[in-house]
């Protein structure tokens, strides 16, 4: 009985991790490929991987950004999972932009980036973004 | 074997409150940063609030603390009632909710309460609780 029962807490601890590995590393994917699509401006592919408020910021901001929004080139880019528990959790990215403005210039810095998400079905989306600091 | 055992259960249930009281702190700073920032824009202390933002946050005051210096409008806190949404693995980057209610007087036209829902990004650098983000909604929709 003794052993039943350390045999079942051990599996329970171990049951407890198990998917989680699989839910960050599809967390970690929309993040990245959410922030790639809007540094290309592919926001057909941006929209799709938003919900709740993030959506309807795109949305809005999605005419600002075809008009003033320059080349965009994202590197060294690092993203994990900072946040989980059940269908919530979020992505911290931190990654170097260089923009370059037709007749303004180029500007580089280094972003660091929090993603809000919530799993919607069986799909990730992003519910919230904000800039973690300023540098 | 059923002392280990009982040992090892106890050790268990020592680190689980242990993490609890840890996590009961820095809620209690999150508050406090929270509540602070909203005092000082409540009467107008924009350079003092900028001290405890940082990320969106920052850029936001940077946007909006202008026109909020010259709005002639007197506000009072009615209520602040927060909780901790959550805090992250590493204790450092967490939410804080908050049930905020405010009396506003305008000149002439009287006093309105209003109420909202704030939710609050807080990031923990150099030892100290930072807003990065603040989202408003209002609480009666």
């Amino acid at each position: 009985m003794r052993k039943l029962l350390v045999l079942m807490l051990i599996v329970g601890l171990l049951g407890a991790g198990c998917g989680r590995p699989s839910e960050e590393k599809a967390m970690v994917e929309v993040a990245r490929a959410f922030t790639e699509a809007v540094a290309s401006k592919t926001f057909e592919v941006a929209w799709p991987l938003t919900r709740d408020r993030e959506a309807a910021t795109l949305l809005q901001d999605i005419p600002m950004m075809i008009a003033l929004q320059g080349e965009r080139k994202i590197e060294n880019t690092y993203f994990y999972v900072d946040y989980l528990d059940g269908n919530r959790g979020s992505v911290i990215a931190t990654y170097t932009q260089t923009e370059t403005v037709p007749d303004v210039g180029t500007s580089r810095g280094e972003f660091k980036m929090v993603y809000e998400m919530k799993k919607v079905g069986k799909e990730w989306k992003i519910v919230d973004v904000a800039q973690l600091s300023v540098k | 074997m059923k002392r280990k055992i009982l040992g090892i259960i106890i050790i268990l249930a020592l680190v689980i409150v242990a993490a609890g009281c840890k996590g009961g702190s820095e809620e209690k700073a999150m508050a406090a940063t929270a509540r602070k920032y909203v005092e000082l824009l409540t009467t107008k202390q924009i350079d003092e609030a900028k001290k405890l933002v940082t990320g969106t946050a920052a850029i936001e005051l940077e946007q909006f603390g202008k026109a909020l210096a010259k709005d002639p409008s007197e506000v009072k806190i009615v209520k602040f009632d927060g909780h901790l949404v959550y805090l992250n693995r590493d204790k450092t980057r967490g939410i804080y909710e908050v049930n905020y209610e405010k009396s506003v007087a305008v000149q002439d036209l009287g006093r309105a309460t209003m109420s909202y829902v704030g939710r609050f990004g807080l990031v923990k650098l150099d030892g100290a609780w930072k807003i990065y983000s603040l989202r408003w909604r209002n609480a009666d929709l």
